[in-house]
């Protein structure tokens, strides 16, 4: 995921992508949202717009609330701030990135959607449940070989 | 300023304690194996625990589990391995369960690790499935000691990784429908199996190492083998043979997509 | 030298047989819907490369206790079995004494299961027959 986000494009300065997640329970308070697949979106779903990273037109967005329909995950927009510390959604992000969970609510509404925002050496990511505004993952692990840990 | 502690692990790297006392493990066995487990994790740190085992000491249990005393026998081994964290860790968190796992699955969802030290393929069947639902490392360890004839006794273990999205038990050969079967028909024959100390430290020691790893990258390397091979007789813990050989491309048992609850298709 | 070369072998012949997961029994949907005349509540899901059908709300057959409960069907070899029914909770069967739950609180699909040790001997029978037979070990 992350060798995809730091691809350049030919006019975007930065790449979006989808990753895709199931809901897990461990408890009455405690949800985990579990990633299992990772959409790259091809050149042609940007489009060209000098004043902000990156954009993507409508085919993007149908290829992600295709899989949420098809795969029956939940999706999550992911870009990344290549910068080091942990990053925070701009105004540009909340601008362009909160209005597509509506759109991925409605066609997967017992799924969980949201906001994964990395940079280079932290994570952040922003939830919406099913039947829940936006909240904040209060821990992200990434699992491999060698583990990561964000809080 | 790193706690004196932990000053001589302190090249494992600067923030190592702090993500010790974030991650949370589960051990599912809490005798031969498991004890070891527990209390080299203790040692490290680690501050966080959901521990499994519903059977209690034996005095044929001294011979090999760790920190238990002749005046535990007949208590809860959990509550032995609780003692044993808690004073090397007076504040960790430590939540027993004096039943099989499968009675309450649902602590596991919550852990970064699970380490198994299980007596039969079944329960590392099962468990691993669970690990592999919720994302988590498993980490399995086990040891074994036959003869055949007149040959000198075989003592043999094993310690393998099954990591999500990687090679599981059953790509590794480990697991396979016969020794599942050959297990199920013998069922009530198990019980008194030879046991001793020193095998189950080296494969703890070595499934410790493992995580350790996985937890720090203090040995920068994605490069180390998922399945570890012990032969006792001649001393050597070694990767694996089947590691030589063509493995599946990817683990179709476990594929990503299968996460979280179970999806079923009506018909 | 020998001893590495004969475990190499054993490896490959090991990797040959089971390289890949067992192929998945296809399950015939005339076969399916023979099914839905015993149990109408019929799903399918897959774990650890076997095939599971769920029959929920079985009815069981007259005399037993419950007469109605979940079950799980695996008709791919399982455990030494050539098929397996699983149930929700145990079962007293008509007829049959001391039935020998050998498989107790097993985990399949986030759920626990049982399952009397009851083998059918036969490969070639359709789903239905299969099981009835499981559903009839008192037969």
């Amino acid at each position: 995921m992350l060798a995809d986000l730091k691809r350049s494009h030919p006019t975007a300065f930065e790449r979006v992508g989808f990753a895709f997640a199931k809901q897990g329970k461990v408890s009455k308070e405690e949800v985990l949202i579990l990633f299992c697949d990772y959409l790259s979106l091809p050149d042609g779903c940007y489009v060209a717009d000098e004043n902000v990273g990156a954009q993507i037109n409508s085919t993007g967005i149908n290829m992600a609330m295709q899989k949420i329909l098809d795969e029956q995950q939940g999706a999550f927009h992911v870009h990344l701030h290549d910068w080091p510390g942990k990053p925070n959604l701009s105004l540009t992000d909340v601008g362009g990135i909160l209005p597509l969970i509506p759109g991925f609510q409605a066609v997967g509404p017992q799924l969980p959607h949201g906001v994964l925002l990395l940079s280079r050496d932290s994570v952040i990511c922003y939830v919406w449940l099913p039947g829940s505004g936006q909240l904040l993952a209060e821990k992200i692990t990434i699992v491999g070989k060698q583990m990561k840990f964000y809080a | 300023m790193l706690d004196e502690q932990y000053s001589r692990q302190s090249f494992l790297g600067g923030s190592v304690q702090k993500r010790f006392q974030a991650v949370k493990v589960a051990i599912i066995g809490l005798g031969g194996g498991g004890s070891h487990i527990a209390q080299q994790l203790a040692h490290l740190g680690i501050l966080n625990y959901v521990l499994y085992d519903p059977q209690t000491i034996e005095l044929s249990n001294l011979n090999r589990m760790v920190g238990a005393r002749r005046s535990d026998v007949g208590a809860l081994k959990i509550l032995v391995a609780q003692r044993i964290i808690l004073d090397i860790q007076p504040k960790a968190n430590v939540y027993v369960v004096a039943d099989r796992w499968q009675k309450m699955p649902e602590l596991l969802r919550g852990c970064d690790i699970i380490f198994g030290c299980v007596d039969t393929f079944k329960d590392r069947n099962e468990l691993e499935a669970s690990a592999r639902r919720y994302l988590i490392p498993y980490i399995d360890i086990g040891m074994d000691i036959f003869k055949i004839g007149n040959e000198l006794p075989r003592m043999v273990g094993q310690v393998i990784l099954s990591l999500p999205g990687s090679h599981c038990l059953r790509c590794l050969d480990f697991i396979t429908e016969q020794n599942l079967g050959n297990e199920a028909s013998n069922y009530g024959a198990a019980g008194g199996r030879p046991q001793v100390v020193w095998p189950n430290g080296i494969l703890a020691s070595s499934a410790v190492g493992l995580a350790v790893s996985m937890i720090t990258g203090w040995n920068e390397t994605n490069n180390f083998p998922i399945y570890l091979s012990y032969d006792g007789n001649s001393m050597c813990v070694t990767r694996h043979i089947r590691l030589d050989y063509e493995l599946p491309e990817k683990c179709e048992h476990f594929p990503p997509s299968k996460v979280g609850e179970p999806e079923y298709k009506n018909v | 030298m020998l001893t590495s070369r004969l475990k190499a072998a054993k490896y490959l012949l090991a990797i040959q047989r089971v390289a890949h997961p067992p192929n998945m029994r296809d399950l015939p949907l005339d076969e399916l819907d023979e099914l839905k005349l015993v149990c109408v509540s019929l799903s399918i899901a897959e774990e650890a490369g076997l095939r599971y059908i769920l029959l929920q709300g079985l009815n069981l057959p007259v005399g037993c206790l419950p007469d109605r409960t979940d079950a799980l069907f695996c008709p791919m070899p399982r455990d030494g079995y050539l098929s397996r029914l699983f149930f929700a909770e145990k079962v007293k069967f008509p007829g049959v004494e001391n039935p020998n739950w050998n498989a107790t609180d097993v985990r399949i699909l986030e759920r626990n299961w049982h399952a009397i040790s009851w083998k059918v001997p036969r490969e070639d029978l359709r789903l239905a027959q299969i099981l009835s037979d499981h559903l009839n070990p008192h037969m």
